[in-house]
């Protein structure tokens, strides 16, 4: 909401305050500065009088007028066709620079032009009308000759307004907070209107009267509207719209005011409760109250102006049942409008000048009136510091408070109309701090009673951090990702996704137009961007929540590898090797400790026969393959690999130590020749199952095409309590080769 | 007897040849021992002494000599391993993404204070998003364009707060805890995105016994932890679950509070919001005579000024050019 200094200062007296004061004052008691524009009209733009004008004798478009600006009078020449004799106009006289443009003597179609007749706009004013600004004596007196900034210089202070502060969605509501802010008085307004002996009964006849939730205060005016620049300028300079010259004044009011206002022209009209919603109407509409307008106004010079408040929470509640669409309107009555109707009423007439029918139709509904004790006990317990009783009663009747009595510790007072938002204690503790100053409250370090937090949740947060680190020191980056994606590639892909009636309703963008399942494809999108970018090594890891069809949410981690295995350097003579599955996988094992592979079946996205299941601690905890390159193809990729592990599932596992054997560990190969189709853990579990303690570990370290068959060394590694015999070896080894004998794997 | 060879000696093979030459089975120094027994026995203890000496000489300036061209050699040897080590600068290798790394940060500072760290759903339902929040359904302050919903009327969490009313629900007073995590709004520019973290805060304790100078205590230490030598101010502000309520700014980091186009050129970052709870949101948990503070930020805001990042977008895309500056 914007407010301007000047029309501020028709409401307070800001003699000797600085603007920067009124901002800092502002913003300390929580009205949040959010903007400040200083409008100021170039020096040498005077107040100049069009004595004549008349066509230019070679250019149809140009006119050439004489023009009084006091010590002189000009010859300018004026391309505007609104320029007429009598007007008074912002003349820029030669020297004075408008911007980057210096007014100089110029020659147009061989008449000279001594100045330039302007525009708001070219004298750093908004852009509110055609052709060239005509002043009048809204904004003061004018004198030719004088300059215009005396008239039209004004500071315009953006206010983000609270939601609920909708007492403060005016000038005067800012004007009344500065009342507090600053301990200057309000100005005494004097409203000056004419009014005409015959009585507005005799001209309009209310049919119902059965508002249930509203005030109306109605008066009808008769007589011609003129524009006036003030209302127009002002408008303007606070983003305000109008329709026409009646609704300017409307606007206006409603903005200096905060009193919701509507017109109509003169008419017969209702006050009525339609189905809950309290309505106002005339020939030329309705008027929800509190929420819409839609009263056409004719410029017939008769009209009618109706103030109304409406109860905000009513407003809130009835707009929300019914599933009303507010406007304007409703903007300011949900969250409070002034309920002082006679005052915005007297504000609009006031700035008409048209005359009045004597008297008004007065329809209120009484509203209840909050009346609050204020214990200051409770006041100093919920700031933390104690402020004395005669300043906290000094602070609530700055803020328009009445009080009612004082007596030990206690304040009865009764909360003024136009502040909804007051329901209880802790509210008033936020008016007596904020009027008071935060900055004036010492901080206090709590007192607690200590108590072990160290819960679930941190464990498992130290976890996640535990592995990103470890990712990171393998040469990863972390990459963090929104939880949507697209459905429809999801789908593609081959990806669970939500099902139809748990899906978003109202997605941000086609791109995320559903909670993703996998990770995945985000990063794989984040590999294409950072390979357009110039990367030959991209390793990425993300984590995060997916979800399923059934829309139950897991955290998952996933990670990506492409492009080179090493940074160049003269050792690989600036060729590294590119990344393969062993590479992930080693990687992997670094960051996640020691698991299993097995073979697996169909994945999304997997070449079908580089692709295996994660098992960890006997359970299946994901996934890892190469990228199909059919896939790699839709992302402009070449080799990637990729994984992807159900967080909740890989848990930290409880590491023990054992005692250490101090006698020596045996190494022995052993070479077998393998059918192509065996896969290396069948031979692992023939081994498994013999359970032979002294094994301590063995794993494959060789295999090679021997044509129709393969070739695989594996290497043992056997220890025992004692040193070990040769014999003793000898029978383990035997053994293991018997085993795979029986299932037809020979010695080579 | 000259011994002066030995220093002469040039490698290990020559120094062996001279040692040969003197102390071996036939050397000249063997071959005067000798000798010794052809000599009178007066005459014989003198220059068998002197032989002695003379032996034992020789064999320390050989060892000298010894050590010194084994020396020599390692040094050649060594000579030839010589590397140029300034090839080997390493090359940055991954890092933690800024708002994860931002986050641990809060987190640290927090759970350092005994302050608990709680987790909820993202998917919520409107009690605990909303309605317990003092945001009945037809407040003002509940903008529903802001809100992503789901087919059948739950939605993303617009905040972290709903965490604190399912902890509430399943705790007991005293609690002091923080809760990290993602959060959504239906906004999408230069200067927000869809999703984004927040961190929360919430203290509750016996009637009476938490307030505002509490909460401004623990807001001020904190930030000072996370940007050094800052001044912190307090605006009064409005939200609908904290009653009184403040939105917190430190000074311009950039230009040390004289004005800057960060800043907006007022000297002062906003950076949190916080309040003394509403008792309404006391009510919806069914809490009785307690008392409590809580506080809000948003940690992209946060990562963004502690490492001068200034497109918000960059880091929700995976960019190795953002996150190489931070190996």
């Amino acid at each position: 909401m914007k407010i301007t200094r000047r029309w501020l200062e028709e409401f307070i007296d800001l003699d000797g305050i600085s603007t920067d004061k009124i901002i800092t004052t502002l913003n300390k008691i929580g009205q949040e500065v959010e903007g400040y524009e200083k409008i100021e009209v170039p020096e040498n733009v005077v107040v100049g009088e069009v004595i004549e004008c008349h066509k230019h004798p070679n250019a149809d478009k140009l006119n050439v007028c004489r023009v009084n600006v006091g010590d002189d009078e000009l010859q300018i020449v004026c391309g505007a066709d609104n320029v007429a004799a009598g007007q008074f106009v912002p003349v820029a006289k030669i020297g004075a620079e408008l911007g980057d443009f210096k007014i100089k003597k110029a020659k147009l179609r061989g008449i000279e032009s001594f100045g330039m007749i302007c525009a708001a706009r070219e004298i750093g004013l908004p852009d509110f009308h055609d052709g060239i600004l005509v002043l009048d004596n809204s904004l003061g007196e004018l004198k030719i000759g004088e300059y215009v900034g005396k008239y039209l210089n004004d500071e315009v202070i953006e206010l983000g307004v609270t939601a609920n502060r909708g007492d403060c969605f005016s000038v005067y509501g800012i004007a009344r907070e500065l009342r507090a802010g600053l301990g200057r008085k309000l100005k005494s307004l004097n409203f000056e209107y004419h009014t005409m002996p015959e009585g507005i009964g005799r001209i309009i006849s209310v049919k119902q009267n059965q508002v249930k939730h509203s005030s109306h205060l109605i008066k009808a005016i008769n007589g011609k509207i003129v524009d006036k620049l003030k209302i127009k300028y002002r408008l303007a300079l606070v983003d305000e719209e109008f329709k026409d010259s009646f609704d300017s004044y409307i606007k206006y009011a409603m903005h200096a005011t905060g009193v919701l206002l509507v017109g109509g022209n003169i008419s017969d009209i209702y006050l009525t409760n339609k189905d809950g919603v309290d309505v106002f109407g005339c020939e030329s509409g309705e008027y929800l109250v509190g929420i819409k307008n839609s009263l056409e106004v004719e410029d017939n010079g008769r009209y009618l102006i109706n103030a109304n408040f409406a109860d905000a929470d009513y407003v809130n509640e009835i707009a929300f049942i019914k599933g009303l669409k507010g406007d304007e309107y409703f903007f300011r009555a949900s969250r409070g409008s002034n309920p002082d109707l006679r005052f915005g009423l007297e504000y609009v007439l006031n700035e008409l000048k048209i005359p009045a029918y004597s008297g008004d139709i007065d329809v209120s509904t009484d509203f209840e009136k909050t009346i609050l004790s204020v214990d200051i006990n409770s006041v100093t317990n919920i700031i933390g510091f104690r402020i004395n009783e005669k300043d906290i009663v000094e602070i609530l009747k700055s803020l328009g408070f009445e009080i009612l009595s004082i007596s030990d510790n206690f304040i009865k007072v009764k909360v003024p109309e136009f502040r909804n938002d007051i329901k209880n204690i802790q509210d008033i503790a936020e008016e007596i701090l904020r009027i008071y100053g935060i900055d004036k409250i010492p901080s206090k370090p709590l007192e607690f009673v200590e108590k072990d937090r160290t819960n679930e949740v941190l464990k498992e947060l130290d976890f996640e951090r535990e592995l990103k680190l470890r990712a990171v020191a393998n040469g990863f980056y972390e990459a963090i990702h929104f939880v949507f994606d697209n459905k429809e590639r999801l789908q593609k892909y081959g990806f669970e996704v939500l099902d139809e009636h748990l899906d978003l309703l109202n997605p941000i963008a086609k791109e995320l137009n559903t909670l993703r399942s996998t990770i995945l494809l985000q990063l794989l999108d984040d590999v294409k961007r950072n390979k357009a970018n110039g990367y030959k090594r991209v390793y990425l890891f993300s984590s995060g929540s997916v979800y399923d069809k059934n829309r139950n949410e897991k955290k998952s981690i996933a990670f990506v590898v492409n492009g080179w295995s090493d940074y160049e350097n003269p050792s690989n003579q600036g060729k590294p090797k590119k990344v393969d599955f062993k590479f992930l996988v080693d990687k992997l094992g670094a960051i996640i400790g020691e698991f299993e592979l097995r073979e697996n079946n169909a994945y999304p996205l997997a070449h079908p026969y580089q692709n295996a299941k994660i098992i960890k601690n006997n359970q299946e905890i994901g996934v890892i393959a190469k990228l199909h390159p059919k896939i790699a193809k839709d992302f402009d990729l070449d080799d990637v690999y990729f994984a992807e592990i159900d967080l909740e599932k890989l848990k930290p596992s409880k590491k023990e130590v054992g005692e250490i054997i101090k006698f020596p560990k045996v190494t022995r190969d052993l070479s077998v020749v393998v059918d192509k189709g065996l896969s290396y853990k069948d031979v692992y579990d023939i081994i498994c199952k013999l359970e032979i303690d002294e094994l301590k570990e063995f794993y494959p370290i060789d295999i090679y095409d021997l044509g129709d068959k393969n070739s695989l060394t594996i290497r043992f590694i056997i220890q025992a309590n004692k040193t070990l015999k040769d014999e003793e070896i000898n029978s383990i080894m035997d053994k293991i080769l018997k085993a795979l004998e029986d299932r037809g794997i020979k010695l080579r | 007897m000259d011994l002066s060879e030995i220093k002469k000696a040039l490698t290990l093979d020559e120094l062996e040849e001279i040692r040969v030459k003197l102390l071996g089975k036939k050397g000249i120094i063997t071959q005067k021992f000798k000798e010794l027994k052809n000599l009178a026995p007066e005459e014989r203890k003198r220059v068998a002494k002197e032989l002695n000496e003379l032996k034992e000489r020789a064999t320390t300036l050989i060892l000298q000599k010894k050590k010194e061209l084994e020396e020599k050699l390692l040094e050649e040897k060594l000579k030839l391993e010589k590397i140029d080590v300034t090839l080997f600068n390493p090359k940055p290798t991954g890092a933690i993404h800024p708002i994860t790394d931002t986050m641990n940060k809060i987190i640290d500072f927090f759970t350092r204070l005994n302050f608990s760290v709680e987790t909820g759903p993202l998917v919520e339902d409107d009690f605990h998003n909303f309605e317990a929040l003092n945001l009945p359904k037809y407040h003002p302050a509940r903008d529903m364009q802001d809100t992503f919903y789901f087919n059948d009327g739950n939605l993303l969490r617009t905040h972290t707060s709903p965490v604190q009313i399912r902890t509430m629900l399943s705790q007991k007073p005293p609690i002091r805890m923080i809760s990290p995590g993602a959060v959504f709004r239906r906004d999408y520019d230069l200067t927000h995105t869809p999703m984004f973290h927040q961190v929360e805060g919430l203290v509750v304790d016996k009637k009476e016994k938490v307030s505002f100078a509490n909460l401004k205590f623990i807001l001020e230490s904190f930030l000072v932890h996370m940007f050094g030598d800052v001044k912190v101010r307090f605006r009064p502000s409005f939200f609908p679950f904290t009653e009184p309520s403040a939105e917190v700014d430190i000074s311009c980091i950039f230009c040390k509070g004289e004005g800057c186009r960060v800043c907006s050129y007022t000297g002062w970052l906003e950076v949190l919001g916080c309040g003394v709870v509403d008792p309404n949101v006391f009510k919806a948990v069914g809490y009785n005579d307690v008392s409590g503070y809580a506080f809000g930020l948003g940690v992209e805001r946060f990562a963004m000024l502690l490492n001068k990042i200034n497109d918000l977008r960059i880091m929700y895309e995976g960019d190795i050019r953002l996150m190489e500056q931070l190996k």
